[in-house]
């Protein structure tokens, strides 16, 4: 099955490989027309489609967290009123983790992954396209039902009984819950997708141990998402039945616990930050590697680190609810799980410092916000070993030392190097090179404006100020340090704004990028910025960890009929190639699925008759869906 | 002029069975995300069970058992047409196929038919308590996977006797089958878990 010939650049092979272009061209071809818009199933067009949503969202819930910071920057203040601050806050909360983390760590995947084991597309192109119509229905859902004043207002986490039917009447609570399996249903599918794509399309030659560390972190993230989120979805499920039809799974009067909704939906929420953690890990390792420019330190421990994590990761839920009376053994066995995972942390990161110690540094923007999230995670870090341990957390349980925790940890360990990420693979989305110095300059606007944000919550939490309160009297003493925080949050706006800026500018007038501008490791970067629909025009196949160091063009995967979207599938574990695989085109049936799901899930706010109805539009789905048209593939000797 | 090595896929076939099929991948996850539900439900009753005096409050009556028994014995007796319905795919034998599907299809809808039985003779509804809740809970869930199963089943039924019947349908069968494997094995921890207590109280 393998040969090694002598190429030669002819008029006879370049002829051949102009039609080659053409006719992958012609097979993988865009949809046209303002109908194509809703077919599309590219991956890169969904994943970019998937990107911009998730950043829009971003903003939303930033321009929240201002008007939040506005009501709280002096005391005594009325700018908002506390109905609407509660809004505000459980939006926020809903946005930035159903709505934006979870969403663009996945989006990233979506577009990168492919790219990066050396495949054409993702495993499942129409249900991606339904993962991601299904999101934006959710999230368009929830900010309308916050214009209209019907915003949830329970928090992002809804504990009962307070979000139950009795201190909550009305259908906000059923609008959170509804937008969470929304969310949920999306990132699941998705999940799925990324996973099979990672084990089932890799390039001939890529065995596990040679998969780029961001893929590593994709797959595990993806698997965690597999576990956690049922535990969500169930927990909103109870929750909206409890409200509709009068169940009592958390009505304590009738034998139900409201705590069980708090282990649901922990179960589910603790491992949710590592969803969005672990990609931005992946991230970091990219980047690192790539400005190094040395193979990373520690590759086997770095993967080991991931796996352990998200093991850890299911075991200390309970630490959310040390305020809620457990008993000692218990809270001894999730403050040792709790504190045990800062070692796979703390293995990652004198990884990567021991990468970048024995490197050639290239001190590029990427590699500053990368700098910026190593220090603001370990801060974030340390003060979660801090609440780790009982005695402090009951002490800080519900004031603004938790709000800070978690911001450090999730902006610093997601965002920070999100942003890093964005920079890097900027060139490959788009074609076009962002400014160093603007980029350089939002760094420095967000690093200090996210410390002045946050840093001070951590005194004020420690001066007992308790979070979700929409004002404080002036004897508290609090405003200072509340102006501080404000005073910072505009300081984050103005380097998010410099961000933009850069963006805008380079979409506008960058300069060309060229296939790769960093001089990188990974495949991605050895096809055209932005890649064409096919992505590439010969499959590679790699014999390293680094392929495009290690001499990625001596190899190619021939025999592809490029008349047909195939894929060429591979061993799950050392990627040998297997069979090919004949992919599905566009569709209006995952639009078409996406508004069926979202139709039953807003109906069944209102009436269990939704059910039946989600029976009736799923089951014309499916069928409009799978049923197979022409042309059709080999068919089967004997028929009907 | 540079050596160039060239891996070839030409001869390669165009579809291929069990864990080398990206299909059997995605279900698979499906399995995994359906039977994390059924755990947790699972893990929901026992942890309700452990808060109360009396369990479970209103014991299901005999025909409940009855009931019961009766979809676990039709969902059993489904395993054995998908099992030769599965071995008739891997030979490629659209007349086998058809005719297992058939037979699997009828036991799925006469499992639907005892699940609405076995709703009937439950003695407490939904919102009579958290026991109530729970046990409800578990049919419901195990019914949409059921359902989810008939339904394609259905479909198959359709296909297969409409066509054109594709060579890679052979692999979704084989999928389809191991789907209907986790409803059936999915339904027994329920079963145990609902009925057992009663049955040995």
């Amino acid at each position: 099955m393998t040969s090694t010939v002598a190429t030669e650049s002819t008029p006879d092979s370049r002829s051949e490989d102009a039609r080659l272009e053409r006719e992958l061209t012609d097979t993988w071809r865009l949809c046209r027309g303002f109908a194509g818009w809703f077919c599309e199933t590219n991956h890169t067009v969904i994943a970019r489609r998937m990107l911009v949503t998730a950043f829009v969202f971003f903003a939303l819930g930033g321009v929240e967290a201002l008007l939040m910071r506005l009501e709280l920057a002096r005391p005594d203040n009325h700018f908002i009123g506390p109905d609407r601050y509660d809004q505000l806050f459980t939006v926020h909360g809903s946005t930035m983790m159903f709505l934006f983390a979870v969403p663009v760590m996945q989006a990233m995947g979506i577009y990168l992954v492919p790219l990066m084991v050396g495949a054409r597309t993702v495993a499942f192109p129409r249900l991606n396209a339904y993962a991601y119509y299904t999101y934006l229905i959710g999230g368009v859902f929830l900010y309308v039902s916050l214009f209209t004043d019907t915003g949830p207002d329970t928090g992002w986490f809804s504990y009962v009984p307070l979000s139950g039917p009795q201190f909550s009447p009305g259908k906000r609570v059923d609008v959170w819950s509804q937008v969470v399996t929304f969310t949920e249903l999306s990132a699941l599918s998705t999940a799925a997708n990324l996973i099979v794509t990672t084990l089932k399309l890799r390039a001939p030659g890529m065995a596990l141990n040679r998969m780029p560390l961001f893929v590593w972190a994709e797959l595990v993230t993806s698997f965690m998402v597999i576990f956690a989120m049922p535990a969500v979805m169930l927990a909103t499920m109870c929750l909206a039945l409890d409200r509709l039809v009068g169940t009592h799974f958390f009505n304590s009067a009738v034998g139900g616990d409201p705590l069980l909704w708090q282990h649901l939906f922990w179960f589910f929420g603790h491992p949710e930050v590592y969803i969005i953690f672990l990609p931005a890990l992946g991230m970091v390792s990219s980047i690192v590697v790539t400005f190094s420019r040395r193979p990373v330190v520690g590759y086997l421990p770095m993967v080991l680190s991931l796996v352990a994590t998200a093991f850890l990761g299911f075991g200390l839920w309970v630490h959310h609810m040390f305020a809620t009376g457990l008993a000692e053994l218990g809270q001894g066995f999730f403050t040792a799980a709790s504190i045990m995972i800062a070692i796979p942390s703390g293995v990652q990161i004198f990884c990567w410092i021991a990468t970048l110690w024995s490197g050639r540094l290239v001190l590029a923007t990427p590699l500053w916000f990368v700098f910026g999230f190593v220090a603001i995670f370990v801060v974030g870090g340390l003060s979660g070993v801090m609440v780790a341990s009982v005695p402090i957390d009951l002490q800080v349980h519900d004031t603004f030392f938790v709000v800070a925790h978690l911001h450090y940890v999730l902006i610093g360990g997601a965002v920070f190097p999100l942003l890093g990420g964005i920079h890097y693979w900027f060139p490959k989305l788009t074609g076009r090179m962002l400014d160093e110095r603007l980029g350089k300059a939002g760094f420095v606007l967000t690093f200090t404006g996210f410390n002045l944000t946050f840093f001070p919550m951590h005194l004020l939490g420690l001066h007992g100020m308790p979070r979700r309160i929409y004002t404080y009297r002036a004897a508290t003493g609090f405003g200072p340090l509340n102006l501080l925080a404000t005073v910072g949050a505009f300081v984050l706006l103005a380097g998010l704004l410099v961000v933009l800026t850069n963006v805008v500018r380079a979409l506008l007038s960058g300069r060309d990028a060229g296939p790769d501008p960093w001089q990188s490791d990974t495949l991605e970067w050895s096809v055209a910025s932005p890649p064409a629909p096919y992505v590439y025009e010969h499959l590679p196949c790699v014999a390293g960890r680094y392929p495009l160091w290690e001499g990625i063009r001596d190899c190619v995967v021939e025999g592809m009929d490029p008349r047909q979207r195939q894929v060429l599938v591979t061993a799950a574990l050392d990627a040998a190639p297997d069979h090919v695989y004949v992919l599905p085109g566009p569709s209006i049936w995952p639009l078409l699925s996406a508004v069926a799901t979202g139709v039953t899930f807003i109906t069944m706010i209102f009436t269990p008759w939704a059910v039946p109805l989600g029976l009736a539009l799923g089951t014309v789905c499916l069928v409009g869906w799978f049923w197979p048209r022409p042309p059709h593939e080999p068919l089967l000797a004997e028929q009907p | 002029m540079s050596e160039r090595r060239r891996v070839t896929v030409r001869e390669l076939p165009s579809y291929a069975f069990g864990p080398r099929d990206p299909m059997w991948w995605g279900v698979a996850l499906l399995m995994c995300i359906e039977g994390t539900t059924i755990a947790l439900l699972l893990l929901m009753y026992f942890y309700t069970r452990q808060r109360v005096d009396v369990w479970p409050t209103t014991a299901p009556a005999r025909d409940s058992l009855y009931a019961g028994a009766a979809t676990t014995a039709v969902l059993l007796a489904s395993i054995v047409p998908t099992h030769l319905m599965n071995g008739a795919a891997y030979r490629g034998d659209l007349a086998r196929i058809r005719r297992f599907m058939v037979l699997m299809t009828a036991l799925s809808l006469a499992a639907l038919g005892t699940r609405i039985w076995e709703f009937r003779a439950l003695p407490f509804r939904w919102d009579t308590d958290a026991y109530g809740s729970v046990v409800w809970g578990l049919l419901t869930l195990q019914t949409t996977h059921l359902g989810l199963g008939v339904i394609e089943n259905l479909m198959f039924v359709v296909l297969l006797y409409r066509g054109p019947v594709e060579k890679k349908h052979l692999v979704d069968v084989e999928v389809n089958g191991m789907y209907w494997y986790f409803v059936v094995g999915g339904w027994l921890p329920i079963a145990a878990t609902i009925y057992g207590e009663a049955l040995f109280r």
